[in-house]
This record gives C-alpha cells, sequence and structure tokens, in this order.
C-alpha cells in the first residue's frame, strides 16, 4: 500500500473498532511497517477528534465514537487537547478566519493572543486595542448601517493595523462606490489606543500571498446601487465579513451567484461568530471573482436541514 | 474493558542489562544511527496499538514488547526473520492476545469497567480544564517559531475556511498540502505530548 491508497473511510472504520478482522489485522501490521501509514493514520485520527469536537460527526458515528473510541483516557484526553486547543482559537476574535493574510500577522502577536490568559498584561492591551477597533468600525459605518465596500489593502504589509488581527477595513456611505479608507472622516474621536501601523514581515516565509479583504453589512430591502469593490490584479484571494441580522441558526450555507445567477462558488455549511453582531467569514479565490456584479447568497440552515434564504449580499468586482 | 495482567512474571526473572540494550538500540536502528529515536518512536507506535485495542495498560505492555523483543535478541545473538518493525509488531500482536485471555479469566468489579465515554466526564472539572489550558500555552510557546505559526495558520476557520487556509498556508512553505498535513499532525502530536506530559 502506498500513500495515494490509503482509504480514508477504512482508516475512520478502523479506528472507531469497525473494520471486519482480516482489514483491522493489515492495518495493525500497516501502522507498524509502514511509515507512510502510521502518519496517515494519526491524520485520521486527528481529523476524526476534531469532526467530534466541532460536532460535524454524524450521529452514528458520534455515538459509535463515544462508545468505541473514547474508551480509554489517553484517547479521551486526545479530544479533551482538541477541545482546548479550539476553545483557545473560538474565544480569541483574533482567530477568526477573516484575518485577510494569514502571514501577515506577526507570529508572536497571534500566538500570544491565541494563548495567553486575558489577565495578562499583553491580553489587556490586546483587549484595549480590540476595544478601540470596534469602536473605530462603529463609528466609521456612521448612522446608517448600509451595505458596504471595503477598500483592499495596497500593500499587505504595510496595512498591518492591529495585533489584534483584524482586516483592514474601510467603510463607504451608500453614495460611495469604490471607496477609500475613510479613517478621516472623525478624526477627533481617535482613541489613544488605537491601533497602529506597523511593519512586521516574517522572515520565514518565502512568499506573502495578497488577500483583499471586504465586509457587507446587512442588506436593505429596496438598497439602491450595488457596492464596487476593487480588486488590484496580484489580488490572490478575497475575504469577505458577511455581517448579519439578528438570526439565529446554528449554520449557514453562502453561495456566490454571478451575473446569470449561477453558483461559480460556495462555502459549504458555515457557522456564524460574534457577540452583538453575528457576521460570517468566507474567502474566495480571487481567480473566481470577475470584472461583474456578483452576489453572496446567505441560508440558514434550520434543524430539520432546510436552507432558508436571509439575504441577498450584491456587489460588483473592479478591476 | 479491565485492566489485564501482563505476563510480567514471565520476565520478572530476566533484566535487561546495558549491552543488551544498546545491542537492542542497534538493531530497531537497522544500521542507520537514530540516537535512541527509533525506540522511542517504535515505543511509541506500541502505545498507540494498544491503546486502539482498548487496552487501560497500553504503556505496560508496550514495555513488556520491548522487553521480550530485547530478551529474544540477547538470546538468539540476532533477529533475521524479520524487520525489526514487522517482529516488534508479530510480539506486540502475542502480547495482546495474552492480555485478552488474562483479562477473560480477571474478575473485573462492575464499577471499574469502561463502557464507554460519559458524557458527565467530559464537561468536566474546571481545574483540570484550566490546568490544561496552561499546560498548552506553555507547550505551544517551547515549539520552535516556525512550527507555532504552522499549528496555529493550520488549524484556523471552519470548513471550507479552513481547507482555504491551509492551501494558503501550503503555498507559503512552498509544499505540498500532503507534505503540510504530515508536519501539522507531527507538531499537534509533539504538542499534545508536551500537554499529556505537562498534565502530569
Amino acid at each position: 500500500m502506498n500513500g495515494e491508497n490509503y482509504n480514508t473511510e477504512s482508516a475512520r472504520s478502523y479506528l472507531l473498532g469497525s473494520l471486519p478482522e482480516q482489514e483491522t489485522l493489515r492495518y495493525d501490521e500497516l501502522s507498524f511497517v509502514d511509515d507512510g501509514f502510521d502518519t496517515f493514520l494519526r491524520n485520521v485520527e486527528n481529523d476524526l477528534v476534531d469532526s467530534y469536537v466541532n460536532g460535524s460527526l454524524d450521529a452514528v458515528t458520534s455515538k459509535k465514537f463515544e462508545s468505541f473510541y473514547m474508551a480509554t483516557p489517553k484517547r479521551r484526553q486526545k479530544v479533551a487537547f482538541a477541545r482546548a486547543f479550539y476553545q483557545h482559537a473560538d474565544r480569541d476574535p483574533t482567530m477568526e478566519p477573516t484575518v485577510v493574510k494569514a502571514s501577515e500577522i506577526g507570529f508572536w502577536e497571534k500566538l500570544q493572543l491565541a494563548l495567553r490568559p486575558a489577565t495578562l498584561a499583553f491580553g489587556a492591551v490586546a483587549l484595549l486595542c480590540l476595544v478601540g477597533a470596534i469602536w473605530l468600525i462603529r463609528n466609521q459605518r456612521g448612522p446608517q448601517q448600509v451595505d458596504v465596500a471595503v477598500t483592499e489593502p495596497q500593500n499587505a504589509v504595510a496595512n498591518i493595523v492591529a495585533p489584534q488581527d483584524r482586516p483592514v477595513v474601510a467603510e463607504a456611505s451608500p453614495t460611495d462606490t469604490v471607496t477609500s479608507p475613510v479613517n478621516e472622516s472623525r478624526p477627533e474621536k481617535r482613541p489613544a489606543d488605537q491601533p497602529e501601523v506597523r511593519k512586521t514581515p516574517e522572515p520565514q516565509m518565502p512568499r506573502v500571498p495578497v488577500v483583499a479583504s471586504f465586509v457587507l453589512t446587512p442588506p436593505l430591502r429596496g438598497a439602491g446601487e450595488t457596492k464596487s469593490l476593487k480588486l488590484a490584479q496580484n489580488t490572490e484571494r478575497a475575504a469577505f465579513r458577511l455581517e448579519l441580522e439578528p438570526v439565529d441558526y446554528n449554520a449557514y450555507k453562502v453561495e456566490l451567484l454571478d451575473q446569470t445567477s449561477s453558483v461559480v462558488w460556495n462555502a459549504g455549511k458555515v457557522k456564524a461568530r460574534g457577540d452583538q453582531m453575528l457576521s460570517i467569514s468566507v474567502t474566495v479565490p480571487a481567480a473566481t471573482l470577475k470584472p461583474q456584479r456578483y452576489v453572496f447568497r446567505v441560508s440558514g440552515i434550520a434543524p430539520d436541514g432546510t436552507a432558508e434564504n436571509i439575504g441577498d449580499y450584491a456587489f460588483r468586482i473592479v478591476r | 474493558m479491565v485492566e489485564s495482567t501482563t505476563s510480567k512474571t514471565k520476565s520478572s526473572t530476566w533484566s535487561l542489562s546495558e549491552s543488551s540494550f544498546n545491542s537492542f538500540l542497534n538493531w530497531l536502528d537497522d544500521g542507520e544511527a537514530s540516537d535512541g529515536q527509533r525506540y522511542l518512536e517504535m515505543r511509541d507506535r506500541l502505545v498507540w496499538y494498544f491503546d486502539r485495542k482498548n487496552c487501560l495498560n497500553a504503556d505496560d505492555l508496550a514495555d513488556e514488547t520491548l522487553n521480550r523483543v530485547a530478551r529474544r535478541l540477547e538470546e538468539e545473538g540476532a533477529i533475521k526473520t524479520d524487520t525489526p518493525a514487522k517482529y516488534c509488531y508479530t510480539v506486540a500482536r502475542f502480547v495482546f492476545l495474552e492480555h485478552l485471555r488474562s483479562a477473560d479469566t480477571k474478575n473485573t468489579p462492575l464499577d471499574d469497567v469502561n463502557f464507554g465515554y460519559h458524557r458527565t466526564d467530559d464537561s468536566g472539572d474546571a481545574e483540570i480544564k484550566e490546568q490544561m489550558l496552561k499546560c498548552l500555552e506553555k507547550c505551544t510557546t517551547s515549539l520552535e517559531a516556525g512550527s507555532r505559526d504552522i499549528i496555529l495558520r493550520y488549524y484556523l476557520g471552519d470548513q471550507r475556511e479552513k481547507i482555504d487556509n491551509r492551501s494558503v498556508l501550503a503555498k507559503d512553505l512552498g509544499i505540498s498540502a500532503n507534505a503540510l498535513a504530515i508536519r501539522a499532525c507531527r507538531i499537534r502530536n509533539k504538542l499534545e505530548a508536551c500537554v499529556s506530559k505537562c498534565m502530569g
């Protein structure tokens, strides 16, 4: 057996004790004599544990997982580890995938924010920065909660804004088309602890992909013109945060429709994040986005599995 | 599931001398000096094997297996029938079957039998959770910078997002998705082992 022929489903069954005896014996032996299989199996096990922790196993598998897999303290500890790891990541907004460019943020900032208790000094600073960033975003939005076009960082490194890892966001009024940063709109309210612009290149990363980030607010009924979002030619990915009206679904479906209403991309099942303002984060390969009008169709997935449309976020790509 | 009575009594009359142990390490290395790394890997595989078999004392059974192999090596002078990995597996299988037999005949109080996972265990003791988080912090900090970056970025996002992030990460590192998965898996296992050790 080589790396091409490893079967993830069979490996899962093996780890859950559901494989026929002969196959089980074969897998037992392979786990000793085939280094590649050993690594593969450990990966499958990690993914299985993650799926359980994230609640994405189906009911039958989940039950099997609990009755068989979690029968030993070592494996229970493995699950506890995964849970702790994800709890840390989830608790901290800096770990949200709205991060526009994974490599643009200094690693230490990400690490400290992810793992240090909030009681530590760094945590306190980060909290202040986060409050500042939220304040800034709220004030930039102004009195009207309208859909928004956001600028793209021209220079990914120079646009690093905050240790809390928020994307560079510039929001526009409904009459704007292609926007630019609007921090100057309320300079007098700029908080003292506003995040600084810093340059923190990471020498160990040989290449820095360019990612543009956008925030789209809930669509208004009968809203006017479609917002234009500018993508530079060298942009590789476009990260969107879709802010939601107060709704309550466990999961959401996000589809990207082009001007012919064809689905050109979908995010599968995603979860909303946030305390006061729920939002969904998706990242689309820039190559998918041509200069034309698009709509993100967001549907809430009801407990019975049916999808209910909760909003269309329209925008136009400008190159 | 019950505690096993491993055949420690069988091996109790034999003890591993330093020279036997060195011979054993050399044999496991199979011609490539690993500075004991191969021994640790084999022990880890054995522990994982017995754990997958739902043995509660996987560490003891792994040590029992290694002792038997080392003893056989000392007695025979060489084991040429199988590769070290294959031979260790064969012995491990015997140890496991013996364990099953001894477990079958051993009376175990019903309360001691673990029939599976109970949710109440998981909702857990806040102190243990807190300790785990502290250990996680400590262990992550002790990782080498590149590894820390990989482990954090590898698990960033949900579903599609995560896939995209991993794709970007692989590109950044200039390696294939498969190579990234292997690297991330090793780092995670290292982190887990560190947390486990830290938790005592």
